[in-house]
């Protein structure tokens, strides 16, 4: 993750809704969101370590506070450097109790989610044995995040986090879903 | 703000999120952040080599280490206004505190790190949680923060603690 503000629901549901029109241009539509993909269904190859660092931000330290327990610090560190989304520790979980509780979603609504993941999931599996995953797979995975996104069962940070990891291919799409589904089953226990 | 992880699956899937983050990420690039923070090189040394530190979750391995690395370079990028010795030094604290497994890791950094402050700022406010009178002062700002680290990596705690409550 490289960039350091996580887009709002309405941003993300936007970004989905363009890629649901325009079905050709995943890496297009991802990009005005921040999100670098790589082509060609690399989602499916979970290959990690992709470079993705990039910008500058300073991290300015000021001495005042250090001076007084003594501690040795140097005036500034102008260092390119991206420490990933601005998860921020605490304050990224985004009300989790609030998103199980979720809105408007019904028992039998995350039934029918969780029957189209488990299709999605056999079909991801299958291909992903014949290595035969592209582009058009991973689109399918973020536009299925939508309707989760919409009734609040996964956050907006998550739901970046995991177009992010697949886009990029650092993670595998039969192991994305899995998480979507184990998210969803557990909500509304 | 604080929020608590309430299932299983939201821990698995930030941890999850966190590896790639790690993953992305390559260790002389940490080392050079904690080369030019002007920490002393035992610190700096410390540091680098949690981010060698693993603990298996499920079949997968997590760098635990790069992660709370990371997670402390966050804390410390967000907090500019604070002394980096003192941002890491109560962020370590609180974290040495409150995930038992990585404690033995952190312990040695606190001390190189001089966290006495810390850890007095520490006792008053669990006094203050009994009930017992404190004053204000130099202590005080130390006590808040703590708070603030203790705010900041309560996401990660709950994470580690659910996904390793066995060890």
């Amino acid at each position: 993750m490289s960039t350091s503000k996580t887009p709002s629901k309405e941003e993300l549901l936007k970004t989905i809704k363009k890629l649901e029109n325009n079905s050709n241009d995943l890496v297009g539509v991802l990009a005005d969101v921040g999100i670098v993909a790589v082509g060609g269904g690399l989602g499916a190859l979970g290959a990690g370590a992709l470079a993705t660092a990039a910008g500058a931000t300073a991290i300015p330290v000021l001495t005042t506070v250090g001076s007084w327990v003594g501690v040795a610090i140097v005036g500034a560190t102008p260092i390119g450097w991206v420490v990933g989304t601005a998860v921020a520790g605490g304050a990224a979980v985004y009300g989790v109790s609030r998103l199980i509780k979720g809105s408007g979603f019904s028992e039998g609504k995350k039934q029918e989610l969780l029957n189209k993941l488990k299709e999605r999931v056999k079909e991801v599996e299958s291909k992903q044995v014949s290595s035969g995953l592209t582009e058009d797979d991973t689109k399918k995975f973020i536009l299925f995040l939508k309707e989760p996104l919409e009734h609040e069962l996964i956050s907006p940070e998550d739901v970046y986090g995991l177009m992010d990891a697949v886009a990029k291919g650092q993670m595998p799409l039969k192991e994305a879903y899995q998480y979507v589904k184990d998210l969803l089953a557990e909500a509304k226990k | 703000m604080t929020y608590q992880i309430v299932s299983k699956a939201q821990a698995n899937l930030k941890l999850a999120l966190w590896q790639v983050e790690a993953d992305s990420m390559n260790s002389s690039d940490l080392y050079v952040w904690l080369d030019s923070a002007g920490l002393p090189y035992e610190v700096t040394t410390r540091l680098h080599n949690l981010a060698n530190y693993t603990e298996t979750a499920g079949n997968k391995v997590i760098s635990v280490g790069k992660i709370v690395l990371i997670k402390l370079i966050e804390f410390v990028k967000a907090h500019p206004n604070l002394a980096v010795g003192i941002a890491l030094g109560t962020a370590v604290g609180a974290l040495a505190n409150s995930i038992p497994f990585i404690g033995f890791l952190l312990a040695p950094l606190a001390t190189a790190l001089g966290i006495t402050i810390g850890a007095i700022a520490g006792h008053r406010l669990d006094k203050r949680a009994q009930g017992m009178q404190t004053s204000s002062g130099m202590i005080g700002v130390a006590e808040d923060i703590i708070e603030i680290a203790r705010s900041f990596f309560q996401l990660l705690i709950d994470v580690f603690n659910i996904i390793w409550q066995n060890i």
